[in-house]
């Protein structure tokens, strides 16, 4: 699984469950469609860090590197070594 | 319905006007002469029953001649009819019953031999105490929702209910001559103006068959065939008559009151009727069951057309009015409030007397008595007011002042949505969640995506629900046929959360 379909796959699964992850686009605006507040942000990088290993507590945490998959996706390549797990 | 003048008017009416066609179904036209024999024949019927005297009594208020006529035949004898909707569940009535001191419900039927009357006597009903209700001239009561659940039964007052004919009457030039509508369901308020009035006058009412008021075709039909002059209904009836993605919209000329009421008619949608009635002066109505109409917008057709929103307009001769804030005090200038009215046509209150209390208050004065409506409104810096929706439906999300109901007409506007109810849902931590509930369009699936989109253009960004549930079947109505919430709050949280 990419990482792209596994941060959709959690998306719909924990925190959106009326959207269809065919028809999440990956550029959506995860805050504003209400897809995620401040408080299922948290949420969402604490399973980042968990599924993926990075070492959320270590690294300042923005909220706009999470507003959309694209964003998520980048954020996941750029801590792990390889961009790739 | 107990009402001398209204019943000295009807066998004025039936002595020298009997040939003039007084109520007009689909099937039947009956004549003053003959409604008023039909009311006699009730009367006789009625006696048979041995009523206790000066009780009220629930009538079935299936939208039928014979249930007008036994309506007026208990007031004949002197019974308040209590008018109960046809789809009320069994559950409620001991205890709405009892609360009004009703011990049976009765139906009007015919038959070959003339009418008869159905008794029905609820099975938990023993403890009502006949004759319960405080104003023994009270003409008749109507049930209005109530937060748990139980309608609440609003006694009307004689004096508050002729002084309405009076005001319609003129308001709507109902004469003789003229012919209304009547599309709302007959133990709804809105029966004061669509029928009661009318009649009162001596004028022809035309009955909208109940069972087919969803059909756009019948109602259309029904329009250009009965040719209505006074024409009143909620937004739905006018999407009936007028529906969108039409490329040619009939004329009906005869139409010279059209009546907007009951809830926000959208601008796109006004535009569509102003068009099928372009001759027609178009009238905003806000009231309440226990006020009955306290402010009136009026306009021609280019007018109506021209708000986004529809003003509240003016109040209504002898209406008094205040807004007041959240720490209970008068609003002086521009500013948001609770609406509290007094109105000529104000009710007695309502039948358990701890709830009249907490709803209407007394000014100072002694002369007015005012009833808190719980809609909250807006006046501007020229006076004007707009209504802001229900005090109940105004939550704070993220500290932000949030109407449940902006969000669902945002959504209802999606040509996919056919209905939609936004319920707050207390949580531990961010306060209050919104879901939303939503009813597809026929021939539409929803796509969570789509709506989320949707309401980040259109909502602010506190307003876009949190969560949205798909309904497939239609969503649960009250009794008096607005969105069941506490059922759809149910529907969403099997987990015991609690909805706000």
């Amino acid at each position: 699984m990419t990482h792209e379909q596994s941060i959709k796959r959690y998306i719909c699964e924990e925190l959106a469950p009326d959207v269809d992850p065919a028809t999440l686009p990956t550029d959506a605006d995860l805050l504003g469609t209400g897809i995620i507040d401040s408080l299922s942000l948290v949420r969402l990088v604490a399973w980042i860090g968990e599924e993926y290993d990075i070492p959320i507590a270590d690294i300042e945490i923005a909220p706009e590197d999470f507003n959309s998959v694209d964003k998520v996706k980048a954020f996941i390549e750029k801590h792990t070594v390889s961009g790739v797990v | 319905m107990k009402l001398p003048l209204l019943l000295t008017s009807l066998a004025d009416s039936a002595a020298h006007y009997p040939k003039a066609i007084a109520l007009l179904t689909d099937t039947t036209a009956w004549n003053y002469g003959q409604f008023w024999s039909r009311i006699s024949q009730y009367e006789t019927a009625l006696a048979t029953l041995h009523l206790p005297t000066n009780v009220a009594i629930a009538v079935t208020a299936d939208k039928t001649v014979e249930t007008l006529a036994l309506m007026l035949a208990l007031g004949k004898r002197g019974h308040t009819p209590l008018a109960v909707s046809p789809g009320l569940g069994d559950t409620v009535k001991p205890t709405m019953f009892s609360s009004a001191g009703v011990f049976c419900e009765l139906s009007a039927e015919s038959n070959s031999d003339g009418p008869s009357i159905a008794v029905k006597v609820p099975a938990a009903i023993q403890e009502a105490i006949p004759s319960a209700y405080a104003d023994a001239t009270c003409p008749l009561m109507l049930t209005t929702s109530g937060s748990t659940g139980i309608p609440k039964v609003v006694e009307l007052s004689a004096e508050g209910v002729n002084a309405f004919f009076g005001w319609g009457a003129e308001y709507f030039q109902v004469r003789r001559d003229s012919r209304v509508l009547s599309y709302a369901p007959l133990n709804f308020d809105l029966s004061l103006l669509e029928i009661w009035t009318p009649l009162m006058q001596g004028a022809t009412v035309i009955l909208a068959d109940t069972a087919r008021a969803t059909q756009s075709d019948y109602l259309r039909r029904l329009v250009h065939q009965q040719r209505p002059d006074l024409i009143q209904a909620v937004p739905m009836f006018y999407n009936l008559l007028c529906p969108a993605g039409e490329h040619y919209v009939q004329v009906m000329d005869r139409v010279r009151h059209v009546v907007f009421t009951g809830d926000t008619t959208p601008q796109a949608l006004r535009e569509r009727v102003a068009a099928a009635f372009p001759q027609a002066t178009f009238h905003n109505i806000y009231g309440c069951t226990e006020t009955n109409d306290s402010f009136v917008y009026s306009a021609d057709a280019q007018a109506i057309v021209r708000h986004e929103r529809l003003p509240l307009g003016g109040p209504i001769t002898g209406v008094a009015y205040r807004i007041v804030t959240e720490d209970g005090s008068e609003l002086a200038g521009p500013g948001e409030g609770e609406l509290h009215t007094s109105t000529p046509f104000l009710a007695h209150g309502y039948t358990d007397p701890s709830l009249t209390a907490k709803a209407f208050y007394p000014e100072q004065d002694g002369y007015h008595t005012y009833y808190r409506t719980g809609d909250r409104v807006a006046r501007d810096e020229h006076g004007q007011l707009n209504l802001l929706g229900r005090k109940d439906f105004i939550v704070k999300v993220r500290g932000v002042r949030t109407n449940l109901q902006d969000i669902e007409q945002a959504l209802a506007k999606m040509p996919i949505v056919k209905n939609a109810v936004v319920i707050p849902v207390n949580d531990e931590i961010a306060g209050v969640i919104l879901h939303a509930v939503v009813e597809p369009s026929s021939g539409h699936s929803l796509d969570g995506m789509a709506m989320r989109i949707y309401c980040a253009q259109h909502l602010p960004q506190t307003s876009v629900p949190r969560r949205f549930h798909f309904h497939e079947n239609p969503l649960p109505t009250t009794s008096t046929g607005k969105p069941d919430r506490k059922s759809l709050a149910q529907f969403i949280q099997p987990q015991g959360s609690e909805s706000v």
